[in-house]
């Protein structure tokens, strides 16, 4: 943070205030003050935006607040994000583009991402949300950016950010990963190919600075471990149908309930795809913790015993559910 | 014959010392030469009986003996000598030299050939990678280095519309990444052998070694130097050369040598088909870019007493121009807006798109009224050479939009064969207007409907094309989104302002679509205030 910026637990307070309120005048007029006091406009976009936008995210989970309200909140802090970016000067390094794994759709830390990025001084293409890898590849050899900077929020989207880590290395352009979508400091980035990993908007730009080697990062991408990947990621709609008869949810909740599931049998293939159980495991948790504020947590026991036993032709795969399995019923 | 005693016969020893194709050499426990066979005459000329080993005048030798090595490699007298010592009885010993220069020059020529084609299979699979000119030219100067040379440097001309002046682009190893300027024909001029290679004269690539390239500098990094060795090479390729590339080594490194320069010359080759790919792609996309800019739906601008938000997929790959579209006039006392899908896929739709939006641009200064306007459309689409054949037509929904003084807004609606809006009550509720009439383009004798609708602040107007009820996805079977999950997404967001609406539309139907493929979609929202 710049040195003359104050940006403390009261600020974040009457930000959140604002978006509550839906107020996009007071959160507008709150964020350009705080630059014409001193602030930068990443330490405003880091600092305050998306530590505001975390809140709202913690505020949907425990169920405090509706979608709708979750929405309202995030489209304020977008129109701060284009207020604030509409200041920054003229580009002196190449091109980056920023883009949305496909089918995530919280924007928002992207674009905060995008304008520290522009801030910086790089000329910054946002893709927007949830774009599809064809998409960014033929947007790729249009415009042979230095780097992709993607960002995925939840691990289930793992799967489809490593068919988009793989299409760009296809292209010749290295990626840059984001979000907490990549595990705990960003461990599955690299078993996905990327070349590096960033928790924040200010550690897109230090990495950008520093060398990218395109030889080491195009290219295929390192292979699954498991040889079970494919096989899983071919099952997954029959998967989700299987344990979707298994719980036999009341009709009017079927659907949420299908799309719970397949989350989970994405997360399921993600965790196989990087090898590592703490991504089901910790997927099961949050969603357990959705569930709970929701009132049916019973379920994921059923649909996690349900899909074990119908991978038990995998050992490895179904060991990975058991282990989720234990971590629900403990906790 | 292990203990079986020879006949002590001096001559058939030295007739058979003599005949080994090794050299073989004798030394006392003192270290002194006591023999040599005729091939140690021929190999190592310098010891003869009588000369001390560890002082002798065959380097490698010498300083095997004084450590107590058993082994020696070395170059003598233009041959490749590999020794291996033995101890013989009474603290005596024996060099066993072989000439190995012919075994040496084979796994020579093996590695350097293995090592040059694994060179050149990473610069085929790298420069394959990328269709953009950029990407592509940087990977032409990073991946020389190090392997062929110390610096990397491509000058090429940038296509039009760029000026036509020479650019460079640079990599040095130690660098983050290639760095790029413009040189000016001078500079170019000023370096030997430069405007040829970039003119494509296959002139044989000469190395200039030590020459004079000052000028040459500009383009080096600063802290390089005076270049070693620069070895120029055109990048020909089928359309003409796409470039130059300067390889430079630093003065401690050897210079190019007769393979290296053939290698060179073949990465030049590659580097320039690869640009001049990247270079006819990039004039089609620009090609398909411009087309696409005219396709795509517009920003809409901001109209006081209202907002405005639209939402646009394609359903095609790469190109993301479709069928659906939508467009906003301001007027006088509010704004015309327009939303339609013209029926078919891909190129041949959005040039009717294209066609449609352009009566439309033009009519509505003659006629703002929806209904005529509609009529007006139509007759000139049926109109336009050719319609007939075509058989295409457009679904349209066509609307003025009038501040009202309470705030709301009046919103009078033609019709052509279009999924029926939807008012979003601030309240709650959920009203579709059926507005009717039949597709513009079809039919000369079309009949067009025409509604009103009031809008209190509050109040939201969704208008969509088929592509948002149509998409067929879910997470089991496969089942179109439908028109009861559209009014469920919007009840649950009523009070939402149109960007974050249909924002959360596109949402559910993405997630609904799971990956599938789908048809353009299309929304316009507007909301009173």
């Amino acid at each position: 943070m710049s040195p003359s910026c104050r940006i403390g637990p009261e600020t974040l307070a009457a930000y959140l205030d604002h978006l509550d309120r839906a107020d996009r005048v007071g959160a507008v007029a709150l964020a350009r003050d705080l630059v014409a006091g001193g602030c930068s406009v990443a330490d405003v976009l880091v600092d305050l935006v998306a530590v505001a936008q975390r809140e709202i995210g913690r505020r949907w989970l425990t169920g405090s607040w509706s979608v709708a309200q979750e929405h309202a909140a995030t489209h304020v802090s977008e129109l701060v994000v284009d207020a604030l970016g509409a200041s920054v000067g003229a580009p002196r390094h190449g091109l980056v583009v920023v883009a949305c794994v496909e089918g995530e759709w919280h924007a928002l830390a992207a674009r905060i991402v995008s304008e520290v990025v522009r801030a910086a001084g790089w000329r910054v293409t946002f893709l927007g949300a949830s774009v599809p890898a064809r998409h960014l590849v033929s947007y790729l050899h249009q415009t042979g950016p230095e780097a992709v900077l993607l960002s995925c929020v939840q691990p289930n989207r793992l799967v489809r950010a490593a068919r988009m880590v793989e299409a760009s290395r296809a292209a010749g352009v290295p990626v840059l990963a984001g979000g907490p979508g990549f595990g705990p400091e960003g461990r599955w980035a690299t078993a996905i190919g990327a070349a590096a990993w960033g928790a924040s908007a200010r550690d897109a730009v230090r990495l950008l600075a520093g060398p990218l080697p395109a030889g080491t990062h195009t290219g295929p991408p390192p292979p699954p471990e498991d040889d079970a990947y494919v096989a899983v990621l071919h099952r997954r709609r029959e998967l989700v149908r299987l344990a979707l008869g298994a719980v036999d949810p009341p009709p009017e909740s079927v659907e949420d309930v299908a799309s719970g599931i397949a989350h989970l049998v994405d997360a399921l293939v993600a965790a196989v795809r990087v090898d590592d159980d703490r991504l089901l495991r910790d997927f099961v948790r949050w969603q357990e913790e959705a569930l709970t504020a929701r009132g049916g947590r019973r379920l994921l026991d059923d649909v996690l015993a349900t899909l074990e036993a119908a991978l038990t032709e995998y050992p490895r795969v179904a060991a990975r559910l058991r282990t989720a399995r234990a971590a629900v019923t403990a906790g | 014959m292990a203990g079986v005693a020879l006949p002590a016969d001096d001559r058939l020893a030295r007739e058979l010392l003599d005949g080994l194709a090794e050299a073989v050499v004798t030394i006392d426990p003192a270290g002194v030469v006591t023999l040599v066979n005729a091939m140690a005459a021929e190999l190592l000329p310098e010891l003869t009986p009588g000369v001390v080993l560890a002082g002798c005048r065959v380097p490698a030798l010498a300083e095997a003996a004084r450590d107590g090595a058993d082994t020696f490699e070395t170059e003598h007298l233009g041959r490749r000598l590999r020794g291996l010592r033995r101890g013989l009885a009474g603290e005596r010993g024996a060099w066993y030299v072989r000439d190995v220069t012919e075994e040496h020059a084979r796994t020579d020529a093996l590695l350097t050939e293995r090592s040059r084609t694994a060179f050149l299979a990473q610069a085929g699979s790298r420069l394959g990678l990328s269709l953009h000119r950029d990407q592509t030219l940087r990977a032409a100067v990073a991946l020389p280095v190090p392997y062929l040379a110390d610096v990397a440097v491509v000058v090429h001309r940038p296509p039009p519309p760029a000026e036509d002046e020479p650019h460079w682009i640079r990599y040095a190893t130690g660098d983050a990444g290639p760095i790029t300027g413009v040189a000016g024909w001078r500079t170019v001029e000023s370096v030997p052998g430069l405007v040829e290679a970039l003119d494509g004269d296959l002139t044989a690539p000469s190395p200039w070694l030590d020459a004079e390239l000052a000028d040459l500098a500009e383009v080096l990094p600063a802290d390089f130097g005076r270049p070693g060795t620069v070895l120029i090479s055109p990048m020909p390729s089928a359309g003409g050369p796409a470039g130059a590339l300067v390889l430079a080594r630093r003065p401690d490194r050897a210079g190019f040598d007769q393979r290296e320069i053939a290698l060179a010359r073949e990465f030049a080759g590659r580097a320039g088909a690869a640009l001049a790919a990247a270079e006819l792609y990039g004039e089609q996309t620009h090609l398909a870019r411009v087309l696409q800019n005219s396709l795509l739906p517009p920003e809409l601008p901001r109209l006081p007493g209202m907002t405005l938000a639209g939402g646009y997929r394609a359903a095609g790959d790469s190109l993301r121009i479709g069928g659906d579209f939508y467009d906003l006039f301001p007027t006088g006392d509010g704004g015309l807006f327009a939303l339609g899908d013209v029926c078919g896929k891909g190129v041949g739709a959005a040039v009717l798109t294209g066609r449609v939006r352009q009566s439309l641009q033009t009519l509505r200064l003659v006629e703002q009224r929806p209904r005529e306007l509609m009529e007006l459309l139509n007759r000139a689409l049926l109109d336009a050479p050719g319609a007939a054949a075509r058989a295409q037509f457009t679904t349209l929904l066509l609307g003025t939009l009038s501040r009202q003084p309470d705030g709301g807004l009046l919103v009078r609606m033609a019709g052509g064969g279009h999924p029926a809006p939807l008012v979003i009550r601030a309240g709650g509720g959920i009203d579709a207007v059926r507005v009717g009439g039949m597709p513009v383009g079809a039919l000369t004798a079309a009949r067009f409907a025409e509604v009103e609708v009031r809008l209190a602040p509050g109040d939201l107007l969704l208008a969509y094309t088929d592509g948002v009820t149509e998409a067929r996805g879910g997470p089991t079977e496969p089942a179109m989104f439908g028109d009861d999950r559209l009014r469920q997404a919007l009840a649950s967001g009523a009070g939402l302002p149109p960007a974050a609406l249909v924002d959360r539309v596109l949402q559910l139907v993405d997630e609904w679509l799971d990956g599938q493929p789908h048809d353009d979609i299309a929304m316009l929202a507007v909301a009173a205030a």
